[in-house]
C-alpha cells in the first residue's frame, strides 16, 4: 500500500515536470522547403520591469533556395521587404511590449519561418501570486 | 444533484457583478516580507462528529511569507518550480486537517464549551437504535498525518483560476491521498469585492477509513464496525472583502461542503456536511 501511494505521488511529480516540458517552446522554426536558414541575433529584449516597452535592434539572416519576394512581419506589422533576394543578413528596429514572435512570409503571405522575441526584466519581480487563498486556515 | 444545487448558488453572483477582478491586488504579495493579518469577529466552523465540538471563529489570521520560490502560507510549505501569468506549478507539504474534528482541546472547549457544543450531550446510541451513532470520546485516538503535495494553479482572463491539488500521506498515518480541483473567480460589485469558488474534494479509501472507519482498534461492539470508501464531495465558497483604508477591511467568509457516503454512513458522523461562516474586521500589520 505505501508503495502504491508512493508511485502515485512519484507520477504526480513526473505529470508535472511533463507540463513544464509542454509549456516552453522552440527559438526559431522553419515551416518551407525553400528556407535553408532564418536566425534573428538578438533575440532577447531586456527592460527594467515587465510591462515597459523595449526597443531592439537585431540582426535578421536568411537564406532561401531561390530568389524570392519575401517579408519580415511581427503582429501583422511589416517591419522590413525584400524583392527578388536569395540571401540576407540586415539590421532591422522594433519596438516590443511584450514577447511575441517574427515571422517570414512570401509575397502571398504564406509563412515560410518563425522567430521567438522574448521580453525579459533586468530586475527580479518584487511581487508574487499567492498560491493560497487568504483566510483559508479554518 | 449535490453539484447541480451547488452551481445554482453560484451562478447568481456572476450575473450581479460589475466586473471581473482582472488583477487583485489583495492576491498579491510582496517578496520577502510577512504578512499577517488578524480578523475579529464572529464565526463558527461546524463539526460533523458525534460529540465533535464546534469550533468557534472569533479571531482568524491570515499568515503568509513569499520568498521567490519557497513559501509560506496558512500553513502551507511549499516550493514554486513555475510562475508565470497563466500558471503555476508547485510541490509543498500541509499538515493534514481531518484529524481537527476529533480535537479534545480546540478553542471552543476551552471558550465557549457551553454555547458551541450542542450535540455534546450523552454517548452514542446502540447499533440498532435510530441514528445508529457513535462517540468520537469511545473510540481510539486518530492522529495527525502531514501530506506531501503537488498544486498547480492555471490562470483565466477576468479573473477566474483553476487549481489542482494532489496529496499524499508522508508520515504513514492513514498511508492514503486526497485531491482537490475547483474553480474560483473574483468579481466587484460597487466597491465590495467578491471571490467565489466551486470545486470537488476527494479523498482516498484509506483516508476515510483511518479517520472515519470503525474496527478492534476502537474497542467497541463489532456491529459499530465500519469500512470508510473513497469519497468525492463537492464544496462551495464565497468570500466578500470591503476594504476601509489601508490597513482595515470588513471580511466574511462563507464555505460549504457536502459529505459523500464513504465518510457520512460512518457512525462517528451526524451531520452530512462542513459549514463555515465568519463576519467580521481585519487589521493588516
Amino acid at each position: 500500500m505505501i508503495f502504491k501511494s508512493f508511485a502515485a505521488f512519484v507520477l504526480s511529480i513526473l505529470l508535472s515536470f511533463l507540463l513544464l516540458l509542454g509549456n516552453s517552446s522552440f527559438a526559431s522554426e522553419i515551416f518551407s522547403d525553400k528556407v535553408l536558414a532564418f536566425e534573428i541575433k538578438p533575440n532577447v529584449c531586456i527592460v527594467k520591469k515587465i510591462g515597459q516597452q523595449c526597443s531592439l535592434t537585431f540582426t535578421v539572416q536568411w537564406q532561401t533556395v531561390e530568389p524570392m519576394d519575401v517579408c519580415l512581419i511581427e503582429q501583422q506589422q511589416v517591419l522590413q521587404c525584400w524583392i527578388n533576394e536569395q540571401q540576407v543578413d540586415e539590421s532591422t528596429d522594433v519596438v516590443l511590449q511584450q514577447s511575441t514572435k517574427v515571422d517570414l512570409v512570401d509575397n502571398t503571405r504564406i509563412l515560410l519561418a518563425q522567430e521567438d522575441l522574448q521580453v525579459n526584466a533586468a530586475q527580479p519581480k518584487n511581487r508574487r501570486r499567492r498560491l493560497r487563498s487568504a483566510w483559508s486556515l479554518f | 444533484m449535490k453539484f447541480m444545487l451547488l452551481w445554482l448558488l453560484w451562478l447568481p453572483f456572476l450575473l450581479v457583478a460589475d466586473e471581473a477582478v482582472e488583477k487583485d491586488d489583495e492576491q498579491y504579495i510582496d517578496i520577502g516580507q510577512w504578512q499577517v493579518s488578524v480578523a475579529v469577529g464572529v464565526g463558527i466552523k461546524t463539526n460533523p462528529l458525534v460529540d465533535g465540538d464546534h469550533i468557534p471563529l472569533i479571531v482568524v489570521p491570515d499568515i503568509a511569507y513569499y520568498g521567490e520560490s519557497f513559501y509560506f502560507d496558512n500553513g502551507d510549505l511549499g516550493y514554486t518550480w513555475l510562475d508565470d501569468p497563466l500558471i503555476s506549478l508547485s510541490t509543498l507539504l500541509r499538515v493534514n486537517t481531518e484529524r481537527a474534528y476529533f480535537s479534545f482541546w480546540h478553542p471552543s472547549n476551552i471558550f465557549l464549551n457551553a454555547a458551541s457544543s450542542a450535540d455534546s450531550a450523552g454517548g452514542g446510541t446502540l447499533p440498532g437504535q435510530s441514528g445508529f451513532e457513535l462517540s468520537i470520546d469511545e473510540v481510539a485516538n486518530r492522529r495527525y498525518a502531514l501530506d506531501a503535495g503537488v498544486q498547480s494553479l492555471w490562470y483565466f482572463n477576468h479573473g477566474g483560476r483553476l487549481l489542482l491539488e494532489w496529496f499524499n500521506d508522508v508520515s504513514g498515518v492513514y498511508k492514503g491521498h486526497h485531491g482537490q480541483m475547483s474553480y474560483a473567480q473574483g468579481f466587484k460589485a460597487g466597491d465590495v469585492q467578491w471571490m467565489t469558488s466551486i470545486g470537488i474534494n476527494y479523498k482516498s479509501a484509506q483516508l476515510v477509513d483511518y479517520y472515519y472507519g470503525i474496527s478492534d482498534r476502537d474497542e467497541v461492539f463489532d456491529s459499530y464496525h465500519y469500512q470508510g470508501k473513497q469519497s468525492v464531495s463537492p464544496v462551495f465558497k464565497l468570500d466578500m472583502r470591503y476594504r476601509l483604508n489601508d490597513n482595515w477591511q470588513l471580511l466574511s467568509f462563507v464555505r460549504f461542503e457536502l459529505l459523500d457516503d464513504g465518510v457520512k454512513n460512518s457512525p462517528l458522523v451526524k451531520h452530512d456536511y462542513v459549514a463555515t461562516g465568519f463576519v467580521g474586521v481585519s487589521y493588516d500589520f
